[in-house]
């Protein structure tokens, strides 16, 4: 029963290992193409504009 | 009239009787009770046409032995299924909540820990049933919740039990509303499960959810390379349903290619149920095994659910733990039902389909897990 003991701890260890990598990769590519803030409507982009 | 017209009724035995009830009775849940009809009324039919006696389907050329031939042992059914399974599936629930990731994985124990107790009662302990270390990891996928991994895994790893292994893993998928809420409730306390979470998420962008399929395909292939048919054919269908401009294709996935291929796979899984094989003691430890695997996975995801309520402050609900076993979408909807039976204000529903779809992933990242480990340990 030992080495099923191994067999169970190291399988759980690839499937936290495999997803903590994919949740660090896909966390850094939201971040890096995270979009840009959305423009106000009306907010134009005429100098003074927000103002008149 | 001529002796051949009734040589069936003179060959049928008790068993092959049993078998026919089986079917029968497989049959009659789907209709009736509509429990998991789509496959239970194709495997029924399976097993009816394979255990009528002389009817020769099961034979070297008979339909279901060539179905068996084409579909199960090249393992292609599985996955086209999971063509269709991906292109189903929204990720954008466990995109918008990442750290639903981990209770996903932490469900996946019931996979080893079924394992473990099916590898005890066999091979490596008692030895009161005829379980090999192989068929105690086919055993253990149960706890997937995932009939096309499970078939998968257990084809591969060449498991006598396979017939009995896939008809436990999609049976109990439609008990998890029953199996699950009384193990939720005995593991939380009433102010746990009472925790209103916030509906706040983080943003994602549509190219983040675009290259999700092919981010997962690359990190699961590259550390665990066996999982790649399932996770490639799963991230495939994904893919296509993400793109946006295979929308026809993404809609004949999840509606031609997994209804053709479902009706092909249950009367196959059926037609592998023949009395000679099925009616065995065995056989009816692994159906017990299949609760085990079932409620160790639920009991893991809310115990690392109720670490995470420690570690998050009391942010994060327990409860949504349970919805990491991939049994998708059911235990996303036995979580939001507990949920709200402690606190009617209380919609976990999106927050647990992040669990779910996280479990989705886990189940194929451990089956490929176990697929890679096995031959270091049997």
């Amino acid at each position: 029963m030992l080495k099923a003991t191994w067999f169970v701890l190291a399988g759980m260890a690839i499937v936290f290992a495999t997803l903590s990598v994919l949740v660090l990769v896909m966390s850094a590519l939201n971040r890096w193409l995270r979009p840009g803030p959305e423009v106000r409507p009306g907010a134009g982009g005429r100098p003074g504009a927000r103002h008149a | 009239m001529p002796e051949g017209e009734l040589l069936g009724v003179l060959a049928l035995t008790w068993q092959a009787t049993v078998m026919l009830g089986i079917g029968g009775l497989l049959i009659y849940l789907g209709i009736a009770r509509q429990v998991e009809p789509v496959l239970l009324v194709p495997i029924g039919m399976g097993i009816i046409l394979a255990n009528i006696p002389l009817g020769g389907l099961t034979d070297a050329d008979g339909f279901l032995a060539v179905l068996k031939r084409a579909g199960i042992d090249t393992e292609l059914f599985p996955l086209l299924i999971f063509i269709g399974v991906g292109a189903m599936i929204d990720f954008g629930s466990l995109l918008e909540r990442p750290y639903t990731v981990f209770l996903g994985a932490a469900a996946q124990f019931g996979i080893f820990g079924a394992f473990f107790l099916a590898y005890f009662l066999g091979d490596g302990g008692l030895r009161l049933f005829d379980f090999s270390f192989e068929d105690a990891v086919s055993i253990g996928i149960i706890g997937s919740a995932d009939g096309p991994t499970s078939i998968y895994v257990a084809t591969v790893l060449r498991s006598r039990y396979a017939p009995a292994i896939v008809v436990a893993a999609y049976s109990y998928m439609a008990l998890v509303p029953i199996i699950q809420p009384p193990i939720m409730r005995a593991l939380t306390t009433d102010a746990e499960r009472r925790l209103a979470m916030p509906a706040r998420t983080q943003k994602v962008s549509p190219r983040t959810r675009l290259l999700f399929p092919v981010v997962t395909i690359l990190v699961t292939g590259l550390i665990a390379p066996k999982a790649t048919p399932l996770i490639g054919t799963l991230m495939f269908g994904n893919l296509l349903r993400e793109s946006g401009v295979l929308e026809r294709l993404s809609q004949a996935a999840q509606n031609e290619l997994a209804n053709i291929v479902t009706i092909l796979l249950g009367l196959t899984v059926g037609g592998m149920m023949l009395a000679r094989d099925f009616l065995q003691p065995e056989t009816i430890m692994i159906y017990v095994m299949g609760v085990v695997a079932f409620a160790v996975g639920t009991a893991a995801g809310v115990l690392f659910g109720k670490l995470m309520y420690v570690a998050s402050g009391k942010r994060i609900n327990p409860l949504i733990g349970a919805a990491g076993i991939s049994a998708f979408p059911m235990s996303a909807r036995v979580v939001q039902k507990v949920g709200l039976e402690a606190n009617p204000h209380n919609h976990l529903i999106m927050h647990a389909a992040g669990a779910n779809t996280a479990g989705q992933i886990a189940s194929v990242v451990a089956g490929g897990a176990v697929l890679a480990l096995v031959p270091f340990f049997a």
